[in-house]
């Protein structure tokens, strides 16, 4: 076998100077690669990396209602997004605030909520796995089922929520409408929908901790509460982290909950302006350059996320 | 699993009992919105319902089949979600696949590039493609169209990473041995590598699917014709009109929901498995 | 797999299953508590369309009950002729309507005839796809119907002199009334011109409190919405924007920041601080124009069109309220009239000639008197042309609902100047959200005058505006 091969890299290397024997093969197998990629590569550069690159060029325009770059701006949309033009008195400052302050009261209560959720799903008792299941079903619920759901719970016509209204003395008959309430109650319908994908990944962090640890601690002594500070959450920590990480990224870029439960606030949050520029106010180039800005503060606080984290991180 | 009760002699009834009523008071308060939904669904035409149905006898479950009858395009929004997710699903698995098994199998030069290539859409946030793709599929003419809501979406980086790292953990030899045999590239992916990786496979389709299934905003942005849109958006336009009649907004809401419960009953265990095959590797 | 799994997927293929069970033979109105007829928002089907007929489509924005009857004039068109079938596609929206109009800009994917709200005129005009009206009516010869349009609709579609589109669904805005409040503490309800200060007692003796001082009605209900302030200006006479409100050449800038505005502003905050009037916030027109069907507000502002509508919810509410209208508010120096909302047909220059013409020939039709009395009369938008006053439908429905000649005479209180029509720009829509937030920060306090609130608005509208100018020329 090994002679034969040896023979023919000989032969190929004959008509095909200069090529050593090992590369042959990785050329010939680079065209097989790219020709199995390419449907994917195909609708990655042209639904992602093009579109990409198109964003990049709209951003830096004045467009017309039919999205064709008109005028070239440069920076100035970008300077009028963070406040920066003193020509405007346009400033998404206030909007990238309101983001951040939805991401705050989604993501700590959406992972504490899970553990304490996962916690009580590890407990051996019969019929557990109905329980585990209920837990984890708002993952097949969609946001635009549980929006519509969640509207008519605050709706004042349905009177779910009427005695909440009264009890806080509120102006407005619905939580949606008072500005105070108005984000809380986004956020915790969107904590009630993260439940199910949290629960999950929770518990499945929680049930790869080796057993053995919990019993040499019981031997040692310690209460449930400290093993669950000293083992259980020091080993949870990398979920953890990326439990913080995918559920900042994903409320900061929240839109569905928004387009059905307070589409009218302002300021709202960044990401449904972006879309009220764009959709009703057809600036595409203007909104290019919104968009641009959420992917630039995302990919910052993923990397900061990780770096700080990660020191905190226990790793087995 | 933390089983304290064995070590500490803990009694066991009122243990258990104290467990069964924490589980099922979360259970009941973490479903309340599903029960609310399903009681405003039940009360009929009435623009002011109540939180529990006042009188049992007359619930309306013909709601849910009079919610067809009233709005017949709801039967055409479940096809199209059916179709556009079938689809995408069976696209993403394909091209995610292919791919996969060039980077698992194939040795070639830039191999870490093409790699970075498809996990680096993940990397990009669809908002940053969003206005872009808009503005492409209204120039291609692909508005209110299947091609307009599955093609952007037939290829998946987290796919093709999936696939990828199953594709690794499976042995090189049986590959080896099968090239030696004769047996073409592509027939080893087929008849060989795919039904061996049936879990993965079989993860990626009920993620795909879910997911697809769920889709809100593109929906939203490609599709105006009724006929044409989706579940999700279909079911947010219904409360769209001057009275408000709840019961078949929910009884709709709930009959669409259905199909991703019952993929998450049956995919349960793959679900799992592939969305912490990404966490717990941290 | 897991059993419990099983069970459970099981349980829920059920309950799928017993849906179809349920589908043929059950009732739609079991179980109605209340038991009032609710009307029904099926849709109305569309009538088949006609072997070797011209397909022309057709984009509204219209929605529900509204919706139907557009469907159902749309049938009346198609069952009166055979030559062309106009197919009807409801967009969801007015907005949805033009941004698709202009996502097909590029892809050429334009419908023959559109409905495009009051506020898309300048977006229409300056896409260069369509064909003015006015051109194909000469080209007919029949200009005579341009003098039959009632002036104040034919003004707001008219641009450097020329009609663009054929006024469709027409209304203005009103105060809406509860009669028998007014009566019950001595105010005439059939007065029709209120001035601010008349209007700030009238809301003082409508506020009713209950022993522990809680109000369980007030005076008005308010909301922050554009489109009363834009008629505000109009009644009097002062220009929204420049030059001479867009009408004769492309608007340069806004300038609702002037004392008309200011004193409009500092009136409804009056109110809301004297507890005399509830303020809805953004978003807050369906809860305004539910505590008025409830008897909680006693006024509300809203448009003719919605006439009907509000009645039957007043009905519904059981409260007693009984439905009236009166002029929009005048002081005494106001000499202007109201403006027109709702939309108008445009026709696009796209297709073949023979699609041109059969929505040109759709278009004609759905100016005749008839068509537009049997519209006005099942919606609560005007007859666009004066000749429909004349039929019997129209007189009747006049009879039975009289309120509706409060706003007709409105609209013809003065003379069509260009500061009393309408204004156009590119940007309207946004400058809508513009004035909300500076109607919303003023009225919650964010802002401390209403100076404040107008300049920033304006300085914000002019900006897009400015942007909008530069990206069309």
């Amino acid at each position: 076998m090994a002679t034969e091969q040896i023979a023919q890299a000989q032969q190929h290397i004959a008509t095909h100077r200069a090529l050593p024997l090992f590369v042959r093969p990785r050329i010939r197998d680079l065209g097989r690669a790219l020709l199995y990629a390419s449907p994917a590569l195909v609708i990655f550069f042209m639904f992602t990396y093009f579109p990409f690159v198109r964003a990049i060029y709209l951003s830096l325009h004045i467009t017309n209602p039919a999205g064709e770059a008109r005028r070239f701006v440069g920076l100035q949309n970008y300077a009028r997004i963070l406040g920066l033009d003193p020509n405007s008195t346009v400033n998404f400052v206030p909007y990238i605030a309101e983001s951040f302050k939805f991401a705050v009261l989604v993501v700590p209560a959406g992972i504490v909520i899970a553990i304490a959720l996962a916690m009580l799903a590890t407990v051996r008792v019969r019929g557990i796995e109905i329980f585990r299941t209920i837990f984890t079903s708002s993952i097949a619920i969609s946001l635009a089922s549980s929006g519509v759901i969640w509207a008519l719970i605050y709706n004042p016509s349905t009177r779910a929520t009427r005695w909440l209204v009264d009890l806080l003395g509120l102006q407005q008959p619905s939580l949606l409408a008072n500005e105070a309430t108005a984000l809380i109650a986004v956020a915790v319908m969107s904590v009630w929908s993260g439940i199910g994908f949290n629960f999950i990944i929770t518990l499945a962090g929680i049930q790869a901790i080796p057993q053995d640890l919990y019993e040499s601690a019981a031997i040692d002594g310690a209460n449930r509460w400290s093993a669950f500070r000293r083992i259980t959450l020091p080993l949870l920590s990398p979920t953890l982290l990326f439990l913080l990480v995918i559920n900042t990224i994903g409320s900061l870029q929240a839109f569905t909950q928004f387009h059905l439960l307070i589409p009218e606030k302002t300021p709202n949050v960044y990401v449904y302006a972006t879309y009220r520029e764009f959709w009703y106010n057809n600036r595409y180039g203007f909104a290019s350059a919104m968009s641009l800005v959420l992917f630039v503060m995302l990919l910052i606080l993923t990397i900061v996320q990780y770096r700080l984290a990660n020191r905190r991180v226990h790793y087995q | 699993m933390i089983n304290f009760s064995t070590r500490r002699g803990w009694k066991s009834i009122p243990y258990f009992g104290l467990t069964y009523a924490m589980l099922i008071g979360v259970s009941l308060i973490l479903m309340f919105p599903l029960f609310f939904a399903l009681s405003l669904a039940l009360q009929g035409p009435t623009a002011a319902p109540t939180l529990i149905p006042t009188n049992f006898e007359t619930l309306d479950w013909g709601v849910f089949g009079a919610v067809f009858q009233q709005q017949p395009i709801l039967s055409r929004w479940i096809v199209n979600s059916f179709v556009v997710a079938s689809a995408v699903t069976v696209g993403v698995v394909l091209t995610s696949s292919l791919f996969a098994y060039a980077l698992a199998y194939l040795n070639f030069p830039g191999q870490a590039f093409l790699l970075f290539v498809a996990l680096g859409t993940l990397m990009v946030p669809f908002e940053a493609t969003l206005i872009s793709n808009y503005l492409f599929i209204s120039e291609v003419g692909w508005k209110d169209s299947y091609q307009g809501l599955i093609v952007p979406f037939l290829a998946s980086g987290f796919g093709v990473f999936l696939m990828r790292q199953y594709f690794l953990t499976l042995p090189k030899e049986l590959y080896d041995a099968a090239l030696v045999d004769g047996c073409g590239r592509l027939r080893y992916l087929w008849s060989i590598l795919l039904p061996l990786s049936r879990p993965a496979l079989a993860t990626l389709a009920v993620y795909t699917f879910l997911g697809t299934w769920n889709q809100f905003y593109w929906p939203l942005l490609v599709t105006n014709d009724p006929e044409w849109r989706t579940t999700q958006v279909g079911i947010t336009i219904f409360s769209n009109f001057e009275y408000a009649v709840f019961n078949t907004q929910m009884a709709a809401t709930l009959i669409v929901m259905l199909p991703t419960l019952i993929l998450l009953l049956l995919g349960q265990r793959q679900l799992v498995r592939g969305l912490t095959a990404g966490a717990l590797k941290g | 797999m897991k059993k419990s799994s099983i069970i459970l997927a099981l349980v829920a293929f059920a309950m799928l299953a017993s849906t179809a069970f349920f589908a043929v033979p059950t009732a739609f109105t079991q179980g109605n508590p209340t038991n009032t007829p609710v009307p029904t928002i099926t849709p109305v089907p569309p009538v088949a369309k006609p072997e070797g007929a011209i397909e022309v489509t057709f984009w509204y924005g219209l929605g529900g009950l509204l919706g139907n009857v557009v469907q159902a004039t749309v049938n009346k068109y198609n069952e009166s002729q055979s030559k062309y079938y106009v197919k009807a596609i409801f967009q969801a929206s007015y907005d949805d309507t033009i941004n698709k109009i202009n996502a097909g800009l590029a892809s050429g994917d334009l419908p023959n005839v559109a409905q495009i709200f009051e506020a898309g005129t300048q977006r229409m005009i300056d896409t260069k796809k369509i064909i003015p009206v006015e051109d194909l009516l000469a080209r007919d010869g029949l200009l005579s119907i341009i003098d039959d349009l009632e002036p104040a609709v034919r003004a707001n579609y008219t641009v450097n002199g020329k009609l663009y589109s054929a006024p469709f669904n027409s209304s203005t805005a009103m105060l809406y009334i509860n009669r028998a409040a007014f009566r019950e503490v001595g105010l005439d309800p059939d007065k029709r011109a209120w001035s601010y200060d008349e209007l700030i007692e009238a809301a003082r003796k409508l506020t009713v409190k209950d022993s522990s001082g809680k109000t369980i009605r007030y005076g008005i209900a308010l909301y922050p919405e554009s489109w009363f302030f834009e008629q505000i200006h109009a009644v009097n006479d002062t220009f929204f924007g420049e030059p001479n409100n867009g009408r004769t050449a492309r608007m340069e800038k806004y300038t609702f920041n002037n004392p008309i505005a200011e004193a409009y502003f500092e009136w409804q905050k009056k109110m809301i601080d004297e507890g005399t009037a509830i303020y809805f916030g953004t978003g807050g027109g369906a809860a305004a124009g539910a505590a008025y069907a409830n008897g909680e507000a006693a006024m509300y502002f809203s448009s003719i069109a919605s006439l009907r509508t509000l009645i039957a919810s007043a009905e519904r509410a059981g409260k007693g309220v009984e439905v009236g209208t009166v002029y929009m508010p005048r002081n005494p120096d106001a000499k202007g009239k109201t403006i027109v909302g709702g939309a108008s047909l445009w026709i696009t220059n796209t297709g073949t000639p023979e699609q041109q013409e059969g929505a040109w020939d759709f278009v004609k039709w759905s100016l005749r008197p008839e068509v537009q009395a049997e519209w006005a009369v099942n919606t609560g938008y005007y007859p666009v042309v004066r000749k429909a006053y004349e039929l019997d439908i129209m007189k009747q429905g006049l009879e039975r609902f009289p309120q509706f000649q409060v706003a007709i005479d409105q609209i013809r209180l003065a003379e069509i100047t260009d500061a009393n029509s309408a204004h156009i720009s590119g940007v309207f829509v946004s400058m809508r959200q513009d004035v909300i937030k500076a109607l919303d920060d003023y009225f919650t306090g964010k802002v401390a005058t209403a100076k404040e609130a107008l300049d920033a608005a304006v300085a914000r509208a002019n900006e897009k505006l400015e942007e909008y100018n530069a990206s069309v020329e």
